[in-house]
């Protein structure tokens, strides 16, 4: 299984070192203009304060703080849309492709008519899927830390680190979404991306304007992002209800994914 | 003991009404070459892949080494080579590097993989998308019998070799053979089944019609006879009869046939009608397939 696990990450070296980078770059790029924002706060908020609410609320997904302020520059500009967009395009596209490409290119068989069983073989995806999202996902984690320090970011580290494993977990439930779509069929791989592409951004659009409407408050609620607060995560308010919410739809996933995988003939 | 066996195998695909597979039961023996033929769709790579347990059968059950695949499948595995039948390897990386990592998998003996990387002359540093087909296939056969296995599972193994490259092929699988590792191979060469396989099964809708030995003695020993007559209804009269079968139509009045059973009662048969030239002629496997799969079937 090590062996795997070790082929699928060495293969997609590149992949993460890009994602990593260019995931990196955005968060100082975004974190070096506050400085700026910070000595105009006032006319900043107050240009803000102008916008319509529904247009703010996409950027802040309906947190109080001023976007002016640290906690509300990093939740708008980074942790609710910038950094969950980015990762779930990595986590998606790799959750829908780490074994349905090799199924697809019959570089499956390779391993599967060596003695490896199929549950551990989706074991060794499962792995290398978290593997591969976590070491980009753990670099941004850094690069925010350091480059909030650099620019003197009045900001607790714990609650950043926080807000970061919230994130972790909310971006591999949804790759876990489409990994199980293939793992159970081959017909319907590509349904898996498409609901959990669908999933995620109804969710941001629909949380970003839950308050502005009840009706749409509450079919906010159905969906992951609803709970994905990371302006209260920043503050140090931790929300249990959303990873209670994800770590049960992932475990279902993976769940899914092994019996799925176990019964089914191979394309 | 067979070191493969199926009994009764069945295989339908989801929303198909024929099955791939039909009531298939073939045994292979340790040491033993199988040519697996058949026309493309006959069903070869779908028992290939159920030997394989990649897919499941619907009915049926296998045996290799004496051993369920259903319940089997790992310890079965440690002993199998397998080549898939058009070289799917890994893009992005080298020859060199896809073997190392499934020799990782499972061990496999060093200096026999390097005398099989020095036999078919691969070419292991390149990216292999930049290799030709023959050279991916050299290395998709390498990584099939470099742990020496005992049963090795063959989808049209040469197809893409040059020549040169499929007498070593040729080579390699017999010195296997005789070290005991029992072979199937499918193939749309038939001088290759005839030049190498020991026993020969022919599969057609997913059945298998017809099995026999390819040795000196064997039926495919036995003669053809070519025959012209003088008018071409003659060949319609001909098709009628019980005592022959028809192998090929060369053109309106010539034909080739092989006799059922008797010659005697084939040669009365043929008398009945104007012939202008009998000759006899050795069949070959061709002819043996296009019994199975000529115009008369």
């Amino acid at each position: 299984m090590k062996d795997v696990i070790v082929w699928e990450i060495s293969r997609r070296k590149k992949y993460m070192i890009w994602w990593a980078i260019g995931i990196s770059l955005t968060i100082i790029l975004i974190l070096s203009i506050y400085p700026s924002i910070r000595d105009q706060f006032k006319t900043f908020d107050n240009l803000i304060k102008q916008l319509p609410s529904a247009f703010i609320n996409l950027q802040t997904g309906g947190a109080n703080e001023s976007i002016a302020s640290p906690v509300g520059w990093l939740n708008s500009q980074l942790y609710f849309v910038t950094l969950p967009i980015l990762f779930l395009i990595m986590s998606i596209g790799l959750g829908g492709s780490i074994l349905a490409m090799d199924e697809k290119e019959h570089t499956l068989e390779l391993i599967l008519a060596r003695p490896i069983s199929r549950a551990k073989l989706i074991a060794s995806k499962l792995i290398s899927y978290f593997l591969i999202i976590a070491v980009p996902w753990l670099i941004s984690s850094i690069v925010t830390g350091i480059t909030s320090s650099i620019i003197h970011l009045p900001i607790s580290q714990f609650n950043l680190f926080i807000a970061d494993i919230w994130l972790l977990i909310f971006i591999l439930a949804y790759g876990l979404i489409a990994f199980a779509a293939t793992a159970v069929s081959t017909k319907i791989k590509r349904i898996g991306t498409i609901a959990a592409t669908l999933i995620a951004f109804l969710g941001y659009l629909l949380t970003s304007l839950a308050n502005l409407n009840h009706f749409v408050a509450d079919f906010a609620k159905l969906l992951p992002w609803y709970y994905f607060t990371p302006s209260k995560l920043l503050l140090g308010n931790l929300n249990t209800t959303l990873n209670i919410y994800l770590l049960t739809l992932s475990l279902f996933m993976i769940i899914i994914s092994f019996v799925g995988f176990n019964k089914r003939d191979l394309a | 003991m067979d070191a493969i066996n199926t009994k009764s195998l069945t295989k339908f695909y989801p929303g198909q009404s024929k099955p791939a597979v039909n009531n298939l039961s073939i045994s292979i023996k340790q040491g033993e070459i199988y040519g697996f033929l058949g026309a493309n769709g006959a069903g070869k790579t779908t028992t290939i892949r159920l030997l394989m347990d990649f897919i499941k059968p619907t009915d049926g059950t296998i045996e290799i080494f004496g051993l369920d695949l259903k319940t089997n499948s790992i310890r079965i595995k440690e002993q199998i080579g397998y080549l898939a039948g058009e070289a799917k390897l890994y893009s992005g990386v080298s020859g060199k590097q896809i073997l190392d990592f499934l020799s990782s998998i499972r061990q496999v003996d060093n200096s026999y993989r390097k005398k099989l990387e020095k036999d078919f002359q691969a070419d292991l540093n390149q990216p292999i998308e930049e290799l030709s087909k023959g050279n991916k296939q050299k290395i998709a056969i390498i990584q099939a019998l470099m742990n020496q296995p005992k049963a090795l599972i063959l989808d049209e193994p040469t197809s893409g070799l040059d020549p040169l490259m499929q007498e070593v092929f040729y080579d390699t699988i017999e010195d296997l053979s005789k070290n005991g590792t029992a072979i199937l191979m499918s193939s749309h060469n038939l001088s290759e089944a005839q030049k190498i396989c020991h026993r020969i099964g022919i599969i057609k809708n997913g059945s298998l019609v017809h099995q026999q030995d390819v040795g000196e003695d064997s039926l495919l020993s036995a003669n053809l006879y070519r025959l012209k007559l003088k008018f071409a209804k003659d060949i319609k009269a001909l098709k009628k009869f019980n005592q022959l079968t028809l192998v090929k139509t060369l053109n309106d009045t010539e034909i080739i046939v092989k006799p059922k059973k008797s010659l005697n009662d084939f040669l009365g048969e043929i008398s009945k009608l104007p012939l202008i030239e009998f000759n006899s002629q050795k069949i070959d496997l061709e002819d043996e397939f296009l019994t199975f799969y000529g115009e008369n079937k």
